[in-house]
């Protein structure tokens, strides 16, 4: 179905996925929060369990295998 | 006015945002509380339900955020924990919790103290939720803690100020804001944690769980302002000896 080069597998939230390999981190974060309704500035994220901040999204690639975590703010006390 | 940090607060109730049955329930009843820092925790997102979005509305509503670490278990996890929430939220205030125990939640202090040196360290405004131990928290305060949150009883069990003598203890000693988080169950107990002096008071289940959490947040708001001025004002003394109000003498055998 997919070009074996067009595409890398990555892990998001532990479901593998598989991305355009020329994606960015913002672009895999922007398509995955507006599939479903999440505020993209209420969320965090980490890859390979390093917290990546705001201002990389933009220019970090991603690579195969990958494991994102994509985190959000919930209710709590 | 209570300073925490580098921000004041004219409110001395803080709410968390946990176990209301809606999320419009939870801004009205924030708002009658007259709350101005409020509890969130850092989750991962399901991908199949989404988020519910409350982070919005609360903006909004100008209080600020106050993110927890809950689900940490240990120092490495809290810290993570805390780098999350400030990509997330933008803020560096934090308020570290780490409970590894689930069935009373009790705070583990060794990982806390840790977690509280090293978050300190990379410049967070830190409010370690602990145990009502005066020795933790003044090594708390010692390591850069903004404040202390020391528990009256165990989360959500609406038990009160079972650890009084001890709370009495860290709020004479403290240099920092003193906040009684956990297990305030009404408002009269409230009003008796800022009796004893406490600068702060956070509340979530007796507010959440109420039939009618609006009615309870203005309740609080009430009962902690209350307790604030009689504090401010002075408590008589305490004896075990009757001492009249009325005088005795010259009335009737004169």
């Amino acid at each position: 179905m997919y070009k074996g080069k067009d595409f890398i597998a990555v892990s998001i939230n532990d479901e593998s996925k598989l991305i355009a390999a020329d994606s960015t981190v913002q672009s895999v974060l922007e398509r995955y929060t507006e599939l479903r309704g999440v505020d993209i500035s209420a969320i965090a994220v980490a890859i390979n369990s390093e917290v990546l901040p705001r201002a990389r999204w933009q220019a970090e690639p991603c690579l195969t295998g990958d494991k994102f975590e994509i985190f959000s703010v919930v209710a709590g006390g | 006015m209570l300073k925490i940090g580098d921000y004041q607060f004219e409110s001395r109730l803080f709410t968390g945002t946990g176990k209301f049955a809606a999320p419009q329930t939870m801004l009205a009843a924030i708002a009658a509380s007259k709350s101005q820092l409020v509890t969130l925790a850092v989750k991962r997102l399901d991908l199949n339900t989404g988020s519910d979005n409350i982070l919005q509305p609360l903006r909004d509503s100008g209080v600020k955020l106050l993110p927890n670490t809950a689900g940490a278990r240990n120092v490495k996890e809290a810290v993570f924990a805390a780098h999350l929430a400030r990509e997330m939220l933008g803020t560096d205030w934090v308020k570290l919790e780490i409970h590894p125990d689930p069935k009373y939640l009790m705070p583990d202090p060794i990982e806390t103290l840790a977690a509280a040196k090293i978050l300190c360290e990379q410049g967070f405004t830190v409010l370690p939720y602990v145990h009502a131990d005066p020795v933790l928290c003044r090594r708390l305060e010692e390591v850069g803690c903004a404040a202390v949150m020391p528990l009256g009883s165990p989360i959500g069990s609406n038990q009160g100020l079972a650890t009084e003598t001890f709370l009495k203890i860290i709020i004479e000693q403290a240099n920092v804001p003193v906040i009684v988080d956990a297990g305030i169950g009404a408002p009269s107990q409230a009003t008796h944690a800022m009796e004893l002096g406490a600068d702060a008071v956070l509340v979530n289940t007796a507010i959440a769980s109420s039939a009618e959490p609006v009615t309870m947040g203005r309740c609080f708001a009430q009962a902690v302002d209350t307790g604030r001025q009689a504090y401010l004002a002075g408590l008589g003394a305490v004896s075990q000896q009757a001492q009249h109000t009325s005088p005795l003498t010259g009335f009737l055998n004169d």
